[in-house]
């Protein structure tokens, strides 16, 4: 008799993939879905905003609610001192900058940790990397340039070049103001502890996060500095509770640092075997 | 999560990259549930089709309240649903025996796939339909059985009871194939 855990092996195994006319349609389609539906007017918010101010309870609500939002800062400000830090902070000292690197341990695909240098750039929207350069300590380079629309993976232990076309190789989100604002409304634990880096001795902030969804669950530890308020180190667990080894611990992060000349350009050494796909 | 709230976040401004960048993320999970759904490649590729369609329509006033990979797979669901129920209304109109059973996949894509997945993809087309969703929605599509309760608008221990006929089912098709 074949246990059902066979059968659910077999069922997680179950994959399809879309044909390349498939994706040519569906994007074709999409991107002309989005374009039509900027033409619809948003007229449904205006007619709830006028609504609500032609109510006269509505209005003393909102006369109310705005005595209330002025008073309570006030009255917080007469009895605690102002916080050393708040994510406002990061978010307002962090835009602007447009280019990242960091380095530190992260996982394959298999499990095993190895040491990276990293480089990116966002892309044009912001949604996540497109210049990129990583490179693992045991040699293996993965180079995007997203000018040329091009990603090179380099395996020196194989000797092969893999030539992509296209960003086939981004991180995402790109961790910006957008992606700290967010994280902040999203994480259902948010802890934040003042004390001093260990290796420089300089004022930081450790928030401590989580972020729990069914099947997608992220823990993070962000370290800030409190002079510049930016984050110069970083932890990423892919569950939310901190066990385990991280996925990421980047040692070190610096936000608009001066990258090397032409460090996304791949050239591709003599003798490797090249793989264009 | 994140990167799907940020994504969303985009697509609300209209971002194209954000739209297809979440067409890429979720293309092959959902074409995977809509053919497991409906056991037809063209059927299941019109289906992730009409979804991503809809979902760039509504873009700028979508908001995510529970998680994208969800909310899509849900959407699949019924849509494949719908389908199911067009085709038996069909079959009863053509006087046809059961509308499950179509030996509908071309063969050259059954001799590429792993003899087992076909084997499986042939029960799971005999599986009846309810069962077949809750099976492919817990175990492929990772949902809970509160979610997949509250998309199929029964209790969670009718969801139970599908989910464990479906397996039963599955492995009872499965191990008949196994003897002859």
């Amino acid at each position: 008799m074949r246990p059902a855990e066979n059968i659910k092996h077999l069922i997680q195994n179950l994959s399809d993939k879309t044909s390349v006319q498939m994706d040519q349609r569906v994007r074709q389609d999409m991107l002309q879905a989005l374009a039509e539906s900027e033409k619809t007017p948003a007229l449904m918010r205006l007619k709830i905003r006028r609504t609500v101010i032609k109510s006269p309870i509505a209005k003393l609500a909102a006369a109310a609610m705005i005595a209330i939002a002025i008073a309570l800062p006030l009255a917080i400000l007469n009895y605690t001192t102002a916080p050393a830090w708040a994510i406002e902070q990061t978010i307002e000292a962090i835009e602007g900058f447009h280019a990242i690197y960091c380095s530190g341990v992260t996982v394959d695909e298999n499990g095993n940790e190895f040491e990276f240098e990293y480089w990116a750039r966002p892309r044009k929207d912001g949604t996540a990397s497109g210049d990129l350069r990583m490179e693992a300590k045991g040699g293996q380079v993965i180079v995007v340039n997203e000018r040329q629309s091009i990603t090179y993976k380099y395996d020196p232990g194989k000797n092969i070049v893999s030539v992509e076309s296209g960003i086939t190789f981004y991180s995402s989100p790109w961790i910006n103001g957008e992606y700290f604002r967010t994280m902040k409304e999203d994480c259902t634990e948010w802890h934040e502890e003042y004390r001093k880096d260990e290796l420089t001795g300089r004022d930081c902030v450790f928030v401590k996060a989580s972020d729990r969804d069914p099947g997608n669950n992220w823990s993070y530890i962000f370290q800030f500095d409190l002079e510049t308020k930016l984050p110069i180190r970083m932890k990423v667990w892919n569950n939310s509770d901190f066990k385990g080894k991280p996925y990421v611990t980047a040692n070190k992060v610096v936000y608009n640092s001066v990258l090397p000349e032409g460090i996304f350009d791949f050239m591709i050494p003599e003798g490797v075997q090249i793989i264009k796909q | 999560m994140l990167e799907d709230k940020l994504l969303v976040l985009k697509c609300r401004h209209g971002s194209k990259d954000a739209v297809c960048r979440i067409y890429e993320k979720y293309k092959d999970y959902l074409l995977t549930l809509a053919k497991g759904f409906l056991g037809e490649q063209s059927e299941a590729e019109d289906i992730v089709h009409d979804v991503f369609v809809a979902f760039a329509r509504s873009a700028r006033q979508f908001r995510l309240t529970g998680s994208l990979k969800g909310y899509l797979a849900t959407c699949v669901s019924n849509l494949a649903r719908d389908r199911i129920r067009a085709r038996m209304r069909q079959a009863e109109a053509l006087d046809s025996t059961s509308p499950f059973v179509a030996g509908s996949s071309n063969p050259e894509q059954h001799a590429a796939e792993a003899e087992e997945l076909t084997r499986l993809r042939q029960a799971l087309r005999q599986t009846p339909y309810e069962q077949r969703e809750a099976v492919l929605l817990h175990i492929r599509g990772g949902m809970r059985f509160r979610e997949i309760a509250k998309l199929q608008g029964v209790s969670i221990s009718t969801v139970h009871g599908r989910y464990r006929y479906g397996l039963d089912k599955l492995r009872s098709l499965l191990n008949s194939e196994v003897k002859k």
